[in-house]
């Protein structure tokens, strides 16, 4: 080998001084230069190696770590770039600008990536370059890349892939990406070469790699081509490709960096090579081909449909050189994940979950240390006791009211993209993946215009906005130091270029962008914990505490935080101050750039009611033009409309919200821990199935992708969302977009589990029922997303769990409402509290809390039970109700007491499956529930005393008329209206302590001392009880009559146009005991009953709730009989 | 019935004997209607005033007669769940399944005769109910069988063990694979219930086996 490498650069000094002759402008400018072509390079390495010989370098054919100084290269796949490691990696362009300004110029603006990290991204960042370079028209970039970069990995694996195989080849040929339904990859060579059974003779494709003239490197001609995981070994390679690859669809080769033999396993098959020619072309990923000679033409022809098949394949293929010797992956299997692990955007995006676990762990660790040390706060009171505190006291006339800092980075990509490029500071300067003009051929299918006209009709609806899109397919994110010349984030870079001429682009460096992220939060953190992390360049900081103890006024605190970061991140920070989170994030608008302003409450009032309605949080482009057609454009507008007009307009939350936010009323606290509320995956990208298992396979693998963010969050859930985009009927074959999703119609539909999981398979079993439901075209399906909801801790109690086979609906039903106001009276329905005006619950609250305490003090009644920890008389909810006892001077001995629901309501299989002990502390409570009532039923006149809520309730019902209204029109919910419950005599459980007897009858299950055996013979109960039908009849609302339920649900159906999740609860709960009841017959005909008003209703909500209701009855029913119910 | 008085009335006798005519009349009726006999072997005879088919081979009459005579003592002492009558086909794969639900509420009482009247109405329209059932249903495969299926409690199966109702008439546990359908489908066809009277709730479904939609 070193034999060879002498040999080669003799053979180069030898060359050097015949091409000085020819060329006659000769230098030494590359005196003490070697470099080493690595891949593709515009100029090729033929030219390069001219150059250095022309100009005094030294050009290496292998590489060698001591004596190359420079790697010239225009793109590199990660692997190698992690190879190359500390080693100068400089575009070509190095050279030929040095060459033109006659002096060796610093290669440090040339090198290819300022960071060679270890980070995935670093191959995709580069990407935009070489593609530039790589096609033979710079101004004809190719159409693969500008999507592929700014979202996707594929293409850029296919590149990878392509790039790995074409850099060693160097003939005629065309390299067909065909991916068909088998998942297999053709690379296909239209060369006149013989093929027998079409497999390719690798090595007789060998030629000289790169055209530097030496003789002596044999590369064969290889072609990847993984069939369905099983690669064959091929008999026609030849001593140089040695390696031979496995099943496991992996090929391995020598170490780039001993030898330059690269060989790559070739094999085709043979039945798909005629399908692949017929397929249409779609050229993409053409990044690679060099067009060394002017005689050959090289082209990539790549097909994908459902690409997603092409990239595990070629995720193997690079792993597999990492690995040698290791077998690959399912292919399928890694499609998603790297997906995911690729796509910048969703990255970007979970460094918010990632900041705020970073905050929660500093929350947790501080709770462990006790004592956190806080230096930035250290500096600030330092920095108090320098100045004189003169002003400082009049800021503790403000300091109990609350204080927000909302910290924003100033054009955080952009800042860090620049922050050692001293020379783009103050010129307008883009993040971008690509530096092109961005004119692309177009694909065929493909209709710009289309969705262009598309968009901009949808544009016009919203009657706000220019246009941001070129005839451009490309899209770049777009970050602009300073916004002139109406060039705007996310617009296409080639309008943006055209717009403002001298925008410099700047790639992307996500390795920067988390270490400015970190330190920022850091900073912030070494001031107080209470963060609330919003996104990698914004937070929140609930300063109130920090002033008072530090005894600063804000303003100092925002200058210190600002300097801390310019200081240790070399970006700039605004901060937005005051009293809330709504007014610090507007305060942070007028703050920016780079500055910082208080919105003091006195001038609250005057600011926002200038502020653009857009402003506010919650309000997008479809609630601003609605707002507009209200002839609403600032928050003063706003102000002029009621609470109930916009409740009408916007729904009673949204109203509510809306009416605070325009007066700078926000209520939300600063949370530094957050819940999750959901879990999801979804890839709207590059999603072209042809055939119904494809769609399968995929959306197993979106549920394995769901299952490792589940296990990720310690997290399991119960409602499983299938999102599914389909083309719009109309729409282009082919979006604008390559690979994109284009115009499209978005559908749901979602199912509830009877148990939480986080169990892959069982989400892809669901999400596959989901998704034949949904009887969908796979061809046009262009993006699937799977959400997990109803989230619990995957460390539940195991007892729970392992009973949760029997665990019913119903018993869900139970346990779900006093998960939503645990704290509150039961008989208040909370989310008619919370859409009350502030004042009236204010109202509410207060007669509330006054009546509560009126229990306390007419101790006769309510002491005994509630200490005795036995359930109160009152009437009973059928729900557990956990109080919190803050009432004072009730004497409580268990913290916590339980409201037992009526026995009659306790789902006797739910009650066998709870754990022994549960079952008996539950039955002696019932015995003492039952010896209270004797109790209680002596003071009946107390019990009235309960009723003292009708009154006060009665006042907000007729404010909030709309509401009330809505409610009673909606027939279905009945169970937890307040107001049945006021009467006595609506709870059997009152009016006959007796009736608790009967039921436990029923439970073969339960063989508790106090229960009557069920076999015991009917003739010993007591005669009084066969006046009572023993099973209570299901009811829907009161209604069991199956013409008064069907009256009931067209009401509700046809009166309401978006069903409210209790009411459909409460019908999944009647169907429930219809099941139980053994009433199928009827339940069958409830059901297509259901089925026919809700599919028939325009509001699609509705067939999304006969779905949810369809498939919750299915469970139980299939949980009672073992079959479901067939609904024809 | 007429007959009886309130003195002999044993109330769980009567609950059988009305429920095991009923069975009667529905099994040939099924029998009938899903064609698994030729229909040359039925004749029309009337019932709760509407016609049903009742088939006059004399083995299969004696078969069903046995069965249900030995079904009865299990519902009089209310000890039967369910009588279910499985249809096979070759293979002896069930294909459908005709449930027969049974509920009894723990008190039975008689006050009148005009509640019986009642339950002879809930009958026919279970009996018609069966008759169009086949509407609602996919054809049988040629060549099927039917069994008959009780489903006891525990404590019934190991009686019946010790006392034969019939001789040379045993019961044996069915086969899993006769019990068990997969990815079954449930069609309720009729729920009658006389909540006052004696006889129950009963239960009439049929579950139809995936297997069936496969082979159409």
């Amino acid at each position: 080998m070193a034999a060879k490498i002498s040999k080669l650069e003799e053979q180069f000094q030898k060359d050097a001084p015949r091409e000085k002759q020819k060329d006659g402008t000769s230098s030494c400018i590359f005196n003490g230069v070697a470099i080493y072509v690595n891949g593709y390079t515009d100029p090729s390495a033929d030219e390069l190696r001219r150059l250095m010989m022309l100009h005094g370098g030294q050009f290496h054919l292998y590489y060698t770590h001591s004596r190359t100084t420079h790697i010239i290269a225009t793109n590199l796949p990660n692997r190698k770039i992690q190879e190359l490691k500390g080693e100068k990696v400089v575009r070509p362009e190095w050279i030929t600008d040095s060459i033109k300004a006659g002096r060796q110029l610093s290669y440090v603006q040339y090198q290819l990536y300022a960071k060679q990290k270890s980070l995935n991204f670093t191959s995709i960042c580069a990407r935009g370059k070489p593609d530039l370079s790589s096609t033979s028209d710079p101004f004809k970039p190719s159409p693969s890349h500008p999507q592929s970069d700014s979202i996707k990995p594929q293409p850029s694996h296919t590149q990878t892939l392509s790039k790995e195989v074409l850099k060693s080849t160097h003939t005629n040929h065309t390299a067909n990406f065909t991916e068909n339904g088998s998942c297999s990859i053709i690379f296909e060579e239209d060369t006149e070469r013989p093929r027998v059974n079409g497999i390719h003779d690798g090595d007789d494709e060998t030629c000289a790699l790169l055209p530097r003239g030496s003789q002596d490197t044999l590369l064969t001609n290889g072609y990847v081509h993984p069939v369905n995981g099983a690669l064959k070994p091929q008999d026609s390679f030849t001593e140089h490709s040695p390696h031979v690859v496995d099943t496991g669809s992996h090929h391995t080769h020598l170490p780039q960096t001993e030898s330059r033999d690269r060989e790559e396993p070739s094999c085709s098959s043979a039945g798909s090579k005629s399908t692949s020619h017929q397929r249409s072309l779609i050229s993409t990923a053409r990044t690679s081909a060099a067009p060394q000679k002017g005689n050959l033409h090289d082209q990539t022809r790549v097909r994908l449909n459902g690409s997603y098949h092409t990239t595990p394949n070629s995720s193997n293929l690079a792993d597999s050189s990492n690995h040698p010797g290791k077998s690959g992956q399912g292919a399928d299997a890694g499609i998603i994940s790297e997906f995911f692990s690729h796509s910048r955007l969703h990255h970007i995006s979970t460094w918010r979950n990632e900041f705020s676990e970073y905050v929660n762990a500093l929350q947790s660790r501080r709770r462990a240390a006790r004592g956190a040390v806080f230096s930035g706060k250290e500096k600030l009171k330092k920095l108090k006791a320098n100045c004189s505190s003169g002003i400082l006291s009049l800021w503790f006339m403000f300091v109990r009211q609350s204080c927000i800092l909302h910290v924003d980075m100033d054009c955080f990509f952009v800042s860090v993209g620049i922050r050692h490029r001293p020379d783009l500071i103050g010129k307008p300067v883009a993040v971008t993946s690509n530096r092109g003009p961005g004119r692309v051929a177009q694909r065929p299918g493909a209709n710009p215009q289309l969705e262009f006209q598309y968009y901009q009709r949808k544009q016009k609806q919203y009657r706000k906005g220019k246009l941001s899109m070129t005839s451009s397919s490309t899209c770049y994110s777009v970050f602009l130091s300073y916004r002139q010349a109406g060039v705007r984030n996310g617009m296409f870079f080639g309008r943006a270029k055209q717009l403002c001429p001298d925008l410099q682009s700047v790639p992307y460096d996500f390795q920067a962008y988390k270490e400015v992220a970190l330190s920022m939060y850091e900073t912030l953190a070494s001031y107080t914990h209470n963060i609330e992390a919003l996104s990698c360049d914004e937070a929140l900081v609930d300063a109130t505490n920090l002033l008072v103890e530090v005894g600063v006024n804000p303003d100092d605190l925002a200058q210190a935080i600002r300097e801390d970061i310019k200081e240790k991140t070399g970006c700039s920070a605004s901060v937005g101050m005051g009293s809330n989170i709504l007014l610090a994030r507007m305060a942070t608008r007028k703050a920016k750039p780079n500055g910082q302003y208080f919105l003091r409450s006195e001038e609250v009032d005057d600011f926002i009611r200038d502020q653009p309605v857009s402003s506010l949080p919650g309000v997008g482009r479809s609630m601003s033009s609605k707002l507009t057609s209200l002839g609403v454009s600032t928050c003063g507008d706003l102000q002029q409309l009621s609470i109930s007009r916009l409740q009408k307009e916007f729904g009673p939350r949204t109203g509510q919200t809306l009416f605070r936010f325009c007066r700078g009323l926000d209520d939300r606290p600063v949370r530094s821990e957050k819940e999750r509320k959901s879990v999801s995956a979804e890839m709207n990208y590059n999603i072209r199935f042809t055939q119904v298992e494809e769609a399968e396979s995929f959306l197993t693998d979106l549920s394995m992708e769901v299952q490792k963010r589940l296990e990720g969050a310690g997290l399991r859930g119960r409602r499983i969302t299938l999102k599914v985009m389909v083309r719009k009927p109309g729409a282009p074959v082919e979006p604008a977009k390559y690979g994109g999703h284009g115009i499209c119609d978005n559908f749901a539909r979602s199912v509830l589990l009877a148990q939480p999981t986080d169990s892959g398979q069982l989400i892809a079993a669901e999400a596959i029922k989901l998704f034949h439901g949904m009887k969908l075209h796979v061809k046009d399906m262009r993006g699937v997303g799977l959400q997990v909801q109803q989230l619990e801790g995957s460390h539940a109690n195991p007892s729970g769990q392992g009973s949760s086979r029997g665990r019913s609906i119903k018993d869900l039903l139970l346990a779900k409402q006093p998960a939503h106001n645990p704290k509150k009276d039961p008989l208040v329905d909370q989310s008619v509290l919370e859409a009350l005006p502030v004042d009236i619950r204010k109202q509410v609250e207060l007669s509330w809390r006054h009546r509560e305490e009126q229990p306390s003090t007419s101790s006769h009644l309510s002491t005994p039970p509630r200490t005795s920890s036995s359930p109160p008389p009152g009437p009973s909810l059928g729900t557990l109700v956990l109080q919190l006892p803050h009432q004072p001077g009730q004497p409580c001995t268990t913290g916590i007491i339980l409201e037992l629901p009526d026995f009659s309501q306790v789902d006797p299989d739910v009650f066998a499956a709870l754990p022994r002990e549960l079952q008996e502390e539950l039955c002696s409570a019932y015995r003492n529930k039952r010896n209270a009532q004797a109790h209680v039923q002596a003071q009946s006149s107390a019990v009235m005393q309960k009723n003292t809520f009708p009154q006060l309730k009665q006042p907000a019902v007729g404010k909030l008329k709309h509401r009330y209204k809505k409610r009673n029109a909606s027939p279905a919910k009945k169970g937890p209206s307040p107001l049945k419950k006021l009467f006595p005599g609506n709870s059997p459980a009152k009016s006959s302590p007796s009736k608790t007897l009967p039921l436990p009858l029923k439970q073969p299950g339960l063989k508790t001392e106090n229960v009557q055996c069920p076999s015991s013979s009917s003739t010993d109960v007591p005669e009084t009880l066969s006046k009572f039908n023993p099973r209570p009849v299901p009811t829907l609302a009161g209604a069991y009559e199956f013409s008064d339920i069907r009256t009931l649900l067209r009401e509700w159906v046809t009166s309401i146009s978006e069903p409210m999740e209790e009411d459909i609860l409460q019908v999944v709960k009647y169907c429930t005991e219809l099941v139980e009841d053994k009433d199928l017959e009827k339940l069958c005909l409830v059901i297509k009953y259901m089925k026919r008003l809700m599919q028939q209703s325009p509001e699609s909500v509705w067939s999304m709730a006969f779905d949810f209701i369809l498939d919750n009855v299915q469970v139980v029913v299939q949980q009672t009989y073992g079959s479901t119910l067939k609904i024809t | 019935m007429a007959t009886l008085t309130r003195q002999d009335l044993n109330f769980g006798q009567v609950v059988a004997d009305i429920l095991c005519e009923f069975l009667e009349v529905a099994i040939h009726l099924i029998l009938y209607v899903r064609e698994i006999y030729p229909s040359g072997i039925f004749q029309k005879r009337k019932k709760y005033n509407v016609p049903v088919q009742m088939s006059c081979h004399p083995e299969l009459n004696q078969y069903i007669q046995d069965t249900l005579h030995c079904v009865k003592p299990l519902i009089q002492k209310n000890e039967a769940e369910k009588v279910v009558m499985v249809i096979m086909d070759k293979e002896h794969h069930p294909v459908e399944r005709f449930v027969f639900e049974i509920s009894q509420p723990p008190l039975l009482s008689i006050s009148s005769e005009t509640l019986l009247s009642h339950v002879e109405q809930l009958l026919r329209a279970m009996i018609l109910k069966i008759s169009v059932c086949d509407a609602v249903l996919d054809n049988n495969p040629p060549g099927c069988t039917f069994t008959l299926l009780v489903h006891t409690r525990e404590a019934a199966t190991r009686n019946m063990e010790k006392v034969q109702v019939i001789k040379d008439f045993p019961w044996i546990v069915a086969d899993e694979q006769e019990v068990h359908m997969e990815e079954a489908k449930l069609i309720p066809l009729k729920t009658m219930t006389s909540d006052i009277l004696k006889v129950s709730h009963s239960q009439l479904f049929c579950t139809e086996s995936q297997k069936l939609n496969e082979i159409l």
